[in-house]
């Protein structure tokens, strides 16, 4: 019981409570510097949803949260097929190809940063080479942006996916796909009916995860664009930093974090009883990860 | 069998292998050529950097960035927080993961299951959510602007995954081991030092290793409650990087490879670690 006392104290002091406060603050109007709170209602949500921004904010969440997912699961799953063969020199390959995600997200930002620079970024001299005008001004404007920063978001993240689906995929016993080879099935077919389906949990887990890590996303469009220009490239993350921390806004700021719980919550809600079949097999999702190896 | 099927290799069999390493190393490119694009900025003097032509490779090399960054001495105050913070963080995160997960291991007590539960939970849960209540809690505890500060809130970021992790690893232990302690008459904190600690220190390791790669690369957290230069890490200070002539991208980019050196070095050192821990921990299973 002692054992468990410090992990315990850590989470109710910056989970629990925060959820808390996060709720109460919701429904009331903060005056600064203490944080007091007095009773409006539901004021501080009519004032979000009365916002024009909150349109663009929300799109703009969208599709920085599901096309970053997709491309770091596709650009993953396809790097894991790749790389699991175990031909001499892959795990030196497969090392190298986790750079993106090792280094720390900061240096990512700033590479692609002056990567993506109008001027003199790499990008930017390579497309001058085959036509001149394919140069953009790729983080400063707004219909590239968003994008911009999704591409290298994806870069910096996919290989985390390959790291978990080679681990998965090198669990599978042979005997399956020898077994099936023996019985008549193409590459094909061993993919679509051995592969696939032993990869169903795991790659349920990642899509979930990286879900999660999209909404959370914060350093590399903070540091790329800043959201900017103007709001074109800002996700929720953004707009709660924004509100708290610039406008000093903490009830607006609450509020926003608040929808964004009930939403995640009702997500899981449909997450628990889709994921309720495989469940059986072990506690929780790194439980999971390890036991598979096993089978 | 292997070696059979691969001396009977057809030249459709070669094929395919070709192919193989063909997108494994177009795959590597993809994933390496940003980061050495980074590289060789940082080795180029100040007109290769601003050429509108730029060479793929540094020429001539120069270490001027690199100098720059070492004299530099808020640069230089920058690593020493981060190194301090991370230090810090990683020693505390691995003991009270070790703690907790040895706890809701051995010992099932009320309410036990729901809290482990809930921890499972809070990595479901968008930080940036809590962006706010933490923030108070950090001033209400008279910690912002403090190394106990970041360190308390890179516990929290981190403790859900480490204790998750050493709890599959103690519970796949045999149990009988600890029970030979106890009749020995070791109390249940002997037990841990000695019995367990010991049997499960690769798990330790990659729960360290974890640890410290978090604290290293964190970013928002110091950006909001670090507002002091004095304690101000790198990461932070790298995002801020401007003076009155612009960026300067040859020493931004010195600096960012700096900044990765330790975090690429760590991984490489304890990726062994987590492959023979992983792979122990489920044979012992």
């Amino acid at each position: 019981m002692l054992f468990v006392a410090p992990s315990a104290i850590a989470i109710i002091l910056m989970m629990v409570y925060p959820i808390l406060q996060i709720t109460g603050f919701s429904f009331s109007k903060i005056t600064l510097p203490f944080f007091d709170m007095s009773f409006t209602g539901l004021d501080n949500f009519k004032n979000i949803f009365s916002k024009a921004e909150m349109g663009t904010i929300v799109k703009n969440t969208l599709i920085w949260t599901i096309l970053s997912m997709v491309l770091r699961v596709v650009l993953g799953f396809a790097a894991a097929m790749v790389m699991e063969s175990k031909f001499r020199g892959m795990k030196i390959l497969r090392t190298c190809a986790l750079i993106p995600w090792v280094i720390p997200s900061i240096v990512a930002s700033n590479t692609w940063r002056w990567i993506y620079s109008a001027d003199n970024g790499l990008l930017n001299t390579v497309l001058r080479m085959i036509n001149p005008d394919l140069a953009a001004n790729w983080l400063g404007s707004a219909s590239t942006a968003l994008t911009s920063v999704i591409i290298a978001y994806s870069w910096a993240g996919f290989p985390f996916i390959m790291l978990m689906l080679v681990a998965a995929m090198q669990g599978i016993p042979m005997d399956y796909k020898e077994a099936a080879k023996i019985d008549g099935a193409n590459s094909l077919q061993v993919f679509r009916y051995i592969t696939l389906p032993s990869l169903k949990q795991i790659l349920t887990m990642l899509i979930v995860l990286e879900f999660i890590n999209g909404i959370n996303s914060f350093d590399m469009l903070y540091v790329m664009t800043g959201g900017g220009p103007g709001i074109a490239s800002e996700v929720i993350g953004l707009t709660i930093y924004r509100y708290a921390f610039k406008n000093l806004d903490f009830a607006t700021a609450s509020t926003i974090s608040f929808l964004i719980i009930i939403v995640m919550i009702i997500a899981f809600l449909f997450y628990v009883p889709a994921s309720a079949k495989g469940r059986n097999k072990g506690d929780g999702a790194k439980r999971r990860g390890i036991r598979w190896k096993k089978n | 069998m292997e070696k059979e099927l691969k001396k009977k290799s057809s030249s459709g069999r070669r094929v395919k292998h070709l192919a193989i390493w063909l997108l494994a190393i177009f795959i590597v490119l993809f994933s390496v050529v940003p980061f050495l694009w980074a590289v060789s900025t940082s080795l180029k003097d100040e007109v290769s950097v601003y050429a509108s032509q730029p060479t793929l490779l540094p020429h001539p090399v120069t270490f001027e960035n690199y100098k720059a960054v070492f004299t530099d001495s808020n640069m230089m105050k920058s690593f020493g927080n981060t190194i301090k913070v991370s230090v810090l963080s990683t020693i505390v995160s691995t003991v009270v993961a070790v703690l907790g997960a040895y706890g809701f291991s051995r010992y099932k007590f009320p309410g036990s299951k729901t809290l482990l539960t809930s921890i499972l939970f809070t990595r479901l849960l968008p930080r940036v959510t809590l962006l706010v209540p933490f923030y108070i809690t950090i001033s209400k505890l008279h910690l912002i602007n403090t190394y106990s500060g970041l360190v308390l809130l890179y516990l929290v970021v981190g403790i859900p995954v480490s204790i998750w992790l050493m709890k599959g690893f103690i519970d796949a232990l045999p149990y009988e081991v600890e029970e030979a302690a106890v009749v020995d008459g070791c109390n249940a904190f002997q037990v841990l030092i000695k019995i367990v600690v010991p049997m499960v220190a690769p798990a330790i390791a990659t729960v360290a290793m974890f640890s410290f790669i978090l604290s290293w690369n964190e970013f928002l957290f110091p950006l909001l409650m670090a507002k002091d230069s004095a304690i101000r890490p790198i990461a932070v200070s790298l995002a801020f990087y401007i003076d009155e002539s612009g960026i300067k991208w040859g020493t931004l980019m010195a600096a960012s490879v700096l900044m990765s050196v330790p975090a690429i070095i760590f991984f490489s050192i304890a990726q062994k670690y987590i492959v023979a821990g992983l792979s122990e921990g489920a044979v012992k299973g």
